[in-house]
């Protein structure tokens, strides 16, 4: 086979230097193998980009905190068992995909630093942070330029508002990406 | 000229491992491009992430009815013929689910804390020249929570007997 005409009594050698044209299956698949991979690549980043909703789900949190605040208060939603009933979020949900940090008079909450809060998240006695409330950590990355257009970073929202002299700030973030689960 | 066909026969076998080899390539990738040319998983990322902000921004006693009908069709494409498989809504892990193709399903979590019940798939009351309902949606209802286990009802398998006239043309 492969280009060795075998006559009756001929012995099997091949004097054709036909091993050079066998080693080409190897280059062939090779080929088809990178030729593949492009084609892959080009269809998954046409098909597969993806459908960004983390910069809505941060809108929608802001939205809920600050309707949450205008309705009960700043006092009576300190700390997270407070914070989660009253404004109606699930607690693992926004622990895991969202961020939250919530400044009282302060020009900058994104940079904000942070007091220290007990393990209810309440902050404790005597703190006079401008931090009144986080969940989650690492939100100055909200605050970075390039951040908004690197798929990697959460996306942010700010959103400011008065209650009579105090002025807040809520920065939520969104950092969730859908997960694609197997089924039978 | 016996001579000639001898030698395209040995033309076709030296090449013969090739032509298997690019045959195979050929057939694999078409039957990729074909499984992703109607975007099952795009519209499945899609819908999962809509329903989702639907239900962060709903407040209980809200009824949402929300056009699914281009996911419908591509399931039903897809042979995916169980409603229970196309739309899941876990009020557990409060999180939706949505498969549009044979193999994997998106899902998508939602923080407001709310249970979803009653959700199922329904046809539009608008109807076209035919008589046939225009579009299908999905329909569930907002609620306080109640407890912590999954909610909700699966009443047909589209285009089966109880699909309640959903329109998978």
């Amino acid at each position: 086979m492969w280009g060795i005409k075998m006559k009756k009594g001929e012995r099997r050698i091949d004097r054709k230097g036909n091993l050079g044209n066998m080693t080409m299956v190897f280059m062939f698949i090779l080929l088809i193998s990178l030729v593949g991979i492009g084609l892959y690549i080009g269809v998954e980043l046409f098909f597969a980009s993806g459908y960004d909703a983390r910069y809505v789900d941060a809108e929608i949190l802001a939205y809920k905190i600050e309707n949450c605040i205008s309705e009960n208060g700043v006092e009576g939603l300190m700390g997270n068992s407070n914070f989660f009933r009253k404004c109606r979020l699930n607690r693992n949900m926004t622990e895991e995909y969202n961020m939250i940090k919530i400044c009282k008079n302060s020009n900058d909450c994104v940079n904000e630093p942070e007091g220290e809060f007990d393990d209810d998240g309440k902050l404790k006695d005597g703190d006079n942070s401008k931090v009144i409330f986080k969940v989650g950590s690492n939100f100055a990355v909200c605050g970075f330029e390039g951040g908004k257009s690197n798929y990697n970073y959460p996306k942010c929202v700010l959103r400011n508002f008065k209650i009579g002299k105090d002025k807040y700030e809520i920065v939520a973030g969104g950092k969730q990406v859908s997960a694609r689960e197997q089924t039978g | 000229m016996n001579k000639k066909a001898e030698s395209f026969g040995d033309l076709l076998f030296d090449n013969v491992i090739y032509l298997i080899l690019l045959v195979m390539f050929i057939i694999g990738f078409m039957y990729y491009i074909y499984a992703r040319a109607d975007g099952a998983e795009t519209w499945g990322d899609y819908y999962a992430k809509e329903i989702v902000k639907v239900i962060n921004f709903a407040e209980p006693g809200d009824e949402v009815w929300l056009d699914v009908h281009k996911g419908s069709e591509i399931a039903v494409k897809k042979k995916v013929k169980s409603l229970s498989e196309m739309f899941t809504i876990d009020n557990v892990q409060n999180k939706v689910c949505v498969k549009l193709g044979l193999g994997r399903r998106t899902c998508y979590s939602y923080f407001n804390e709310v249970d979803i019940i009653g959700w199922n798939i329904l046809p539009s009351e608008g109807k076209d020249e035919s008589g046939q309902s225009t579009k299908n949606l999905l329909y569930f209802k907002v609620v306080d929570v109640q407890k912590k286990e999954s909610v909700g009802n699966v009443e047909g398998v589209v285009g089966g007997e109880n699909s309640g006239g959903v329109n998978v043309a």
